[in-house]
C-alpha cells in the first residue's frame, strides 16, 4: 500500500508521469497476480495485461482514493475472470501441462525464484482448496486490502454474507495448514 | 419441543470473531490468538509476503503499454508541461460558442428577410446595396399603402436608375393630378429613345396630327453603336402605346424581315396564309 503519498503519485500517473504509473504498478500488480493465480490459475498472467490494458484506457478518468483504486482494479481484473471461464467453456484450450518440458523457457536463476517463493505458493496452493467464496474475500481482505463493504460490492453479497465467509475460511484453512504440518 | 440443530454451530468455537477480523485486518498477530488460528495466520502472513521477480517481470509491457495510452517520458514531461483548462475557461467557450449561433442565427433572418423584401425601406435599401437582395420598390408593399417616406424613396431609386441609362432625368409629372397629359393628345413617352434601325423606318400617317413635336427634354447620352438618325423621328399615334408595343413590332421586324412593317395604325397587317395549319384536314 502506498499511503499517505497515494494521491500525488495517482495524479501524477494521470497527468504522464512514467515513474508515478511504475509505482502504482508496482504495487498493485503482484496482489493482483496472487488473487488471480489462486481464482484462475491458468490464464493469471494473461488476465492481469488485460486488466492493466483497460486500467490504462480510463485511467485519466478515474478519481478516488487508495481504497477506491484497488477496488476498481480487482473488479476489472473480476470481470476479465468471468469473461475468460465463459471463453474457455466455448473454446476450450490445450493446458500448459501438456507442453513438453523442453519446450518450456528456462531462466537462470529460476530454482532460487522457486524457493523464495515457496512459502507464497504453499500458502496459494492451500488457499486454493477452500470453497471459491472464501478463498475470493479472504484474498480480497488480505491481498487486495479492501475492506468488507468493498469486497461485498465487489462479490455481490451482503457485507455480512461476505464477514461470515472470511470467518470460515480462515477457520477452514487452520485446520488445512495443521492437517498439512508445512511449515510456511 | 421440538430441537433446532443448526442454533449450535457444527464449526463454531472458542474464538472470538474479532481475531478473526483482526488477522484479516492487516499484518500484526493478536497477543490473544488461539493457539488453533497460528497456522491460518502464518498463511496470510505468506500471502502479504514481499512482490517476488516474477510478479515483476511484466512491467516493461506495462510501461510500454501506458506510454502509449496516456503517458510521455519524464524528460520530455518537464518541458512540456500539460495544460488542463480551468473551469472559467471551459465556461467561457460555451458563451462563446452560444454568442456565435446566435449572430449566425441573427445574420440568416435579416438576409431572409432582406431577400424577401420585409425590412423597412433604409434597411432593405442598405441590404440592397451589399448583399444584393432585391431593391425596396420591387418588392414594395402590393397594395400601394407604404408610407409616404417609402414611396418617396421609391421615386428617387427610380431617378436613379433612369439617370443611370439615359444619362438625364425628366421629371413624369404626377398621375393624380389633372393635367394636359391626360388629355387626348397623346404624348411621347420621356423614357423611350428611338434606336436607329437601317431596316425600319417609320411611315408618317395621314390621320396623326401635325401638332408641333414637343421639344424633348431628354438628350440621350451620346452611345458609338446608338446613335440617333436624323430623319427617325418618332410620332406617337394615341392608339398605341410606343413604349411597348414598338418595341416588341420592331423587335420581331429584326427577327423575321420577311414581315410587314409596323402599320402606322396600329391594326397589323394579317399575314399571309400558310401551309402549316394546325388543325388537321376533314375538321371542321
Amino acid at each position: 500500500m502506498i499511503g499517505e503519498g497515494f494521491a500525488a503519485v495517482l495524479a501524477a500517473a494521470q497527468d504522464g508521469s512514467e515513474a508515478a504509473f511504475s509505482q502504482l504498478w508496482r504495487d498493485t500488480n503482484p496482489a493482483l497476480l496472487r488473487y488471480l493465480r489462486v481464482i484462475e490459475p491458468a490464464a493469471a498472467e494473461d488476465i492481469a495485461a488485460d486488466t492493466w490494458v483497460k486500467t490504462l484506457r480510463n485511467l485519466s478518468g478515474f478519481r478516488g482514493d487508495e481504497q477506491a483504486w484497488r477496488a476498481w482494479v480487482f473488479t476489472t481484473s473480476r470481470r476479465l475472470v468471468i469473461d475468460a471461464r465463459r471463453r474457455k467453456t466455448r473454446k476450450p484450450a490445450i493446458p500448459l501441462s501438456d507442453v513438453p518440458l523442453a519446450a518450456l523457457p528456462l531462466s537462470a536463476d529460476a530454482s532460487d525464484e522457486a524457493l523464495e517463493r515457496i512459502s507464497t505458493k504453499a500458502a496459494m496452493a492451500m488457499l486454493a482448496e477452500l470453497p471459491p467464496l472464501q478463498a475470493e474475500v479472504i484474498l480480497l481482505r488480505v491481498v487486495a486490502g479492501l475492506e468488507t463493504e468493498a469486497v461485498a460490492r465487489l462479490v455481490g453479497r451482503s457485507p455480512g454474507a461476505v464477514r461470515v465467509a472470511a470467518h470460515r475460511g480462515l477457520r477452514r484453512l487452520a485446520e488445512i495448514a495443521a492437517k498439512a504440518g508445512v511449515t510456511l | 419441543m421440538p430441537n433446532f440443530p443448526w442454533l449450535g454451530r457444527q464449526d463454531a468455537s472458542a474464538i472470538e470473531d474479532a481475531a478473526l477480523a483482526a488477522m484479516l485486518s492487516g499484518p500484526e498477530v493478536p497477543d490473544d490468538l488461539a493457539a488453533g488460528l497460528q497456522p491460518a495466520a502464518d498463511v496470510l502472513a505468506a500471502l502479504r509476503a514481499r512482490p517476488s521477480g516474477d510478479e515483476l517481470a511484466s512491467e516493461a509491457f506495462a510501461m510500454a503499454e501506458f506510454r502509449n495510452r496516456v503517458g510521455v517520458p519524464d524528460q520530455i514531461r518537464r518541458t512540456r508541461p500539460r495544460r488542463r483548462p480551468s473551469l472559467l475557461t471551459s465556461l467561457m467557450s460555451a458563451k462563446v460558442a452560444v454568442a456565435a449561433a446566435a449572430v449566425a442565427i441573427t445574420i440568416g433572418g435579416v438576409a431572409t428577410a432582406a431577400y424577401a423584401g420585409a425590412l423597412p425601406g433604409s434597411a432593405q435599401r442598405l441590404a440592397h446595396d451589399v448583399i444584393g437582395a432585391p431593391a425596396e420598390h420591387s418588392v414594395s408593399h402590393p397594395s400601394g399603402t407604404g408610407t409616404a417616406a417609402d414611396r418617396a424613396l421609391i421615386r428617387r431609386h427610380a431617378r436613379h436608375h433612369h439617370f443611370r441609362w439615359h444619362g438625364c432625368w425628366t421629371p413624369k409629372p404626377h398621375p393624380r393630378k389633372p393635367g394636359p397629359h391626360l388629355s387626348s393628345t397623346p404624348k411621347p413617352h420621356p423614357s423611350w429613345t428611338p434606336s436607329p434601325h437601317p431596316s425600319w423606318t417609320p411611315k408618317p400617317h395621314a390621320s396623326w396630327t401635325s401638332s408641333p413635336r414637343p421639344t424633348p427634354t431628354c438628350t440621350p447620352a451620346p452611345h458609338p453603336s446608338r446613335t440617333p438618325h436624323p430623319s427617325m423621328t418618332p410620332k406617337p399615334h394615341p392608339s398605341v402605346r410606343p413604349g411597348k408595343y414598338r418595341h416588341h413590332h420592331r423587335h420581331h421586324h429584326n427577327r423575321y424581315p420577311g414581315l410587314p412593317g409596323p402599320h402606322p395604325t396600329g391594326s397589323p397587317t394579317p399575314l399571309p396564309s400558310t401551309s402549316s395549319d394546325p388543325s388537321p384536314a376533314g375538321q371542321s
